[in-house]
């Protein structure tokens, strides 16, 4: 059958047209294909382009985007840095800037409070040499208080107060890296609760005085609850890194400098101090 | 009997022209066994032709028969479901003997593989080895399609021949 095969298929082209210019219209043809396949990897590389640009902007406007300001708050201005010098006012009006803000001492407060779902900023008057003070707001942005922070240098030992008994020294408690220090909470007056260590690290006397603040006058524990616990703050002012936080030259005056914020419990300093 | 391509075919049109004239006939000639119609045969060898002439330019061709008739076979095999005629005849020939009226429409009762093996084989004049690259096939097949095809083939035109006679 094989070779009849052959034989037969012979015979069945018989008929067969000629060709004509059939070879150049390969060409021609070929040259059609070309341009095609090079129109569709220009189109593939602008749409590739397009994506990559188009994935790249969302991720910066997603990464980049500023912390949205609690809601509800009055002061929804823009975010600002924090001015280097105090500017006292008697009034309430804060600056939103986002936990994150690049101050060294906020930066060990805010993630304490930002893991609490709730939003910290430093508040007018916001710092000086030696202190920074912050508000705190809840997630839908109720106040919940203030956080004030000092530092000191008290070169002698430090007799740490006793509110009830004016002339004795209250017993320490220890933290990691020669830290001393003691706690005074008070949350007898629901109104005014708040929450406050003295820590002092002895090899240099510098001491920290931090105190987290609720909201006063709400009539309720609950809704004049401090932002930080005392556990809280302990271990915040107890932390290494919060001495260095200040500036090597900075030191609160005291609170007869004015704008050093007032503690329920005072660090005391002696005149060489 | 197709013989390997033995020009230079690294992409400049010299060597393009003298494979595409000498290819193009054959190719036509084994898409009319496949699919029955001049016009249609011209259209799909002209088609793979060009492909290859454009692979080839940039460099993407190793063997250009094996492409250029995988390629025509599997276009034929694409073309051939929507096929309705068993033969057409190219505009102004003569009348086509009746003889290879009745092998075409024997070749196409095979089914598509089998007829491609048959054409290959039997008219281009590819081993086996060629066949299977073409085809993607292993050699067992192509051989087990060409034994069966053949004695399909024989039978088919037995009948049709009785048939005739009768």
């Amino acid at each position: 059958m094989s070779a009849r095969l052959t034989h037969l298929l012979e015979h069945v082209l018989a008929g067969e047209p000629a060709l004509g210019d059939e070879v150049e219209a390969v060409f021609r043809e070929a040259e059609r294909l070309r341009r095609r396949r090079t129109r569709r990897l220009i189109a593939a590389g602008g749409g590739v382009t397009a994506v990559v640009a188009v994935v790249g902007y969302l991720l910066a406007t997603t990464l980049l985007a500023p912390a949205p300001p609690p809601a509800g708050k009055p002061a929804a201005k823009p975010a600002a840095p924090a001015r280097p010098a105090a500017t006292p006012s008697s009034g309430v009006s804060v600056q939103v800037v986002p936990s994150s803000v690049a101050d060294p001492v906020l930066a060990l407060i805010a993630p304490v409070v930002d893991g609490k779902k709730m939003h910290i900023y430093p508040r007018s008057p916001e710092r000086g040499s030696g202190w920074r003070q912050y508000r705190v707001v809840d997630k839908d942005g109720k106040p919940r208080g203030n956080v004030a922070i000092a530092v000191y240098t008290v070169a002698e030992d430090l007799c740490f107060p006793v509110l009830a008994a004016p002339s004795k020294c209250a017993r320490t408690s220890w933290a990691p890296a020669g830290v001393e220090f003691a706690r005074y909470d008070d949350s007898d007056d629901p109104d005014r609760q708040v929450r406050q260590t003295i820590a002092r690290r002895i090899s240099d006397g510098r001491t920290i005085a931090l105190m987290s603040t609720g909201e006063r006058d709400t009539g309720s524990a609950a809704r004049g609850k401090p932002a930080l616990s005392g556990k809280q703050v302990e271990t915040i002012s107890t932390d290494r890194r919060i001495f260095d936080a200040f500036g090597p030259a900075e030191r609160c005056t005291g609170p007869a400098s004015g704008a050093c914020p007032v503690f329920p419990v005072p660090v005391p300093l002696t005149n060489g101090d | 009997m197709i013989v390997a391509y033995k020009g230079s075919m690294s992409g400049d049109d010299e060597g393009l022209g003298e494979f595409v004239t000498s290819r193009l006939p054959h190719l036509r000639r084994s898409a009319f066994l496949m699919c029955g119609d001049w016009q249609l045969a011209t259209e799909l060898a002209r088609s793979c032709l060009a492909r290859v002439v454009a692979d080839t330019r940039r460099g993407a061709v190793a063997d250009p028969d094996v492409g250029a008739y995988a390629d025509l076979m599997e276009a034929c095999r694409r073309r051939n479901r929507r096929r309705e005629h068993v033969f057409v005849a190219a505009a102004g020939t003569a009348g086509v003997a009746a003889e290879s009226i009745l092998l075409l429409d024997a070749l196409h009762k095979l089914a598509p593989r089998c007829r491609a093996v048959l054409v290959l084989r039997h008219w281009d004049g590819f081993d086996v080895d060629a066949v299977g690259a073409m085809l993607d096939l292993d050699d067992e097949r192509v051989t087990a399609y060409e034994r069966d095809g053949l004695a399909a083939l024989d039978k088919l035109l037995a009948a049709s021949e009785a048939a005739m006679a009768g």
